[in-house]
């Protein structure tokens, strides 16, 4: 099971008594102005922060107690999305992917049967010998999920993936996210394209200053007016 | 992870981090020779400087060990009275070698040295003494005041003011050059540290990515680990073929041109040559640790 129900203030702004909880296998949006705490509570999540009251926890496990040494294996359980990409440039589509599963010491065999499934799954099995400077932004970001998603990860974590594309390109992440969805991944998304939001129709939480002020199912962007 | 052995997998793993090592040691080559240079000019001086006070260590145990005590005997004391007291100073701690000179010993000595016809005719003036040598001479006071104490014993000398000297004399040489070769070290780590550090901030961006993969972090250490042994294992490897070669050839001048001084011997330089290449490791790996720091803390 995968539930993640917090409790903390942050100190002066970043966070204040979060309570969520998130199943597997649901689709989640993150919404609120820019400094409103998306990307505070993303980090809290792969645990790039900790805390300063509360607890997290993931798959029954209380990830604000891990020790240094076990925050490696917490993040294999999750794929992590960024706005800009992230992509090696000097390897190419193949290698950037292949590198996610050489890092967490996958062997060879199971990388070269792996890799090329998920590039066929985000659509980019024709471009896997090309470098990232070769590829579209949206390309690029495919790229990224599909390394994101190369070590079957339970939850994908995309911190405004669509944030450096356009609207057309924005979509196609989304669909290619709701699909992953689909499949039994669970998805967590910090956005602020309001658009792709209020289309999808899935359950958003949003953030003003720190607090969590709506937790809607097949919820809009922002209240009605 | 279907059944590959764990070990054949570590292997695997390990390989990959030393291609990864030396791909950036040759894409940074020219950092990478800078510091193999740095390194080799800070062990070479760093070594002179051990090889002289080891050296001077060496020369100087073997004064120490020629400082003796001399202990004059009362006329009186009968043989019995003799072989008692030299029983009683081999006893004593720290003792190496105990001499007996009788009078006629020390007569036959004297003469040699002033010239037989200056005492002809006059009665034997010297006294019987024993010679003593001690294992080292911090204990030289000690031993002497003890026997000076012994029934039939008249007067103790011993060079006072040299031992306490020499004393002193090893005592800062010793501290001195712990201080200079801790300097020197230091020196080493940083400048491998700054080479590493090239490295690491052109692949922070990997290092970053992998941390949100989810590698460990010695996974992210091993090649910049590796990367820095090697800068200090080959700095090391220069910098001992260069003072063996120097050595030799000192060894040999000091040979034929000042015949009395005895140098530590080539086969206790290689004991040393070891222990360098092990530090010429240590620092690299030290170096390289601290610049990695930083960029794990993610």
């Amino acid at each position: 099971m995968y539930g993640v129900s917090k409790v903390y203030p942050g100190g002066t702004y970043a966070l204040q008594d979060i309570n969520v909880k998130i199943s597997r296998g649901e689709f989640v949006f993150i919404v609120g102005a820019s400094g409103a705490g998306k990307s505070t509570f993303i980090k809290l999540m792969f645990r790039e922060e900790i805390p300063t009251r509360g607890q997290i926890f993931f798959n029954g496990k209380n990830i604000t107690r891990l020790k240094p040494r076990e925050v490696p294996f917490l993040r294999r359980r999750m794929g992590i999305v960024f706005q800009d990409f992230r992509l090696l440039p000097e390897k190419t589509v193949y290698e950037n992917v292949a590198f996610a599963m050489e890092v967490v010491e996958a062997s060879p065999r199971d990388i070269k049967k792996r890799v090329p499934q998920v590039l066929e799954s985000v659509g980019l099995a024709h471009k896997a010998n090309s470098k990232p400077s070769e590829l579209s932004g949206g390309e690029q970001q495919r790229v990224a999920l599909a390394r994101a998603l190369v070590n079957t990860p339970d939850v994908l974590i995309a911190d405004e993936p669509t944030g450096n594309l356009d609207p057309d390109t924005s979509w196609e992440i989304m669909e290619l996210l709701s699909e992953f969805n689909k499949k039994g991944t669970t998805v967590v998304v910090a956005t602020h394209a309001r658009e792709l939001v209020d289309s999808m129709k899935k359950r958003v939480l949003q953030l003003d200053k720190g607090r969590l002020v709506r937790d809607e199912e097949r919820g809009l962007y922002s209240h009605e007016a | 992870m279907k059944k590959e052995g764990c070990i054949a997998m570590k292997l695997r793993i390990f390989r990959n981090f030393f291609r990864e090592a030396f791909t950036s040691l040759i894409r940074n080559r020219w950092m990478s020779v800078a510091s193999i240079g740095a390194v080799a000019s800070v062990l070479i001086i760093f070594g002179s400087l051990l090889l002289i006070s080891v050296n001077f260590n060496y020369i100087l145990k073997d004064v120490e060990s020629q400082v003796e005590i001399t202990a004059y005997l009362l006329d009186t004391a009968d043989q019995a009275t003799i072989t008692l007291i030299n029983r009683q100073i081999i006893g004593f701690e720290g003792v190496r070698e105990v001499k007996f000179i009788s009078k006629e010993e020390a007569l036959e000595e004297f003469k040699q040295q002033v010239g037989p016809e200056l005492l002809e005719g006059i009665p034997n003036p010297l006294p019987n003494s024993f010679r003593i040598k001690v294992h080292s001479p911090e204990v030289v006071v000690e031993v002497a005041q003890r026997i000076e104490k012994l029934q039939g014993v008249e007067q103790v000398e011993y060079g006072k003011g040299i031992v306490e000297r020499l004393i002193k004399i090893v005592y800062w040489i010793r501290l001195i050059g712990i201080i200079v070769m801790a300097v020197f070290a230091a020196i080493s780590v940083f400048i491998i540290s700054n080479t590493i550090r090239l490295t690491v901030f052109a692949r922070r961006r990997e290092i970053n990515i992998m941390k949100y993969i989810g590698a460990t972090d010695w996974y992210v250490r091993w090649p910049f680990l590796l990367e820095g042994m090697f800068l200090g294992l080959v700095g090391s490897s220069i910098a001992v073929g260069i003072l063996a070669v120097a050595y030799k050839y000192l060894c040999r001048a000091v040979q034929i041109n000042l015949p009395m001084i005895s140098l530590v011997p080539m086969e206790e330089f290689n004991i040393y040559a070891l222990g360098f290449l092990l530090i010429g490791m240590i620092i690299g790996a030290l170096g390289s640790s601290f610049s990695i720091k930083r960029f794990l803390r993610v």
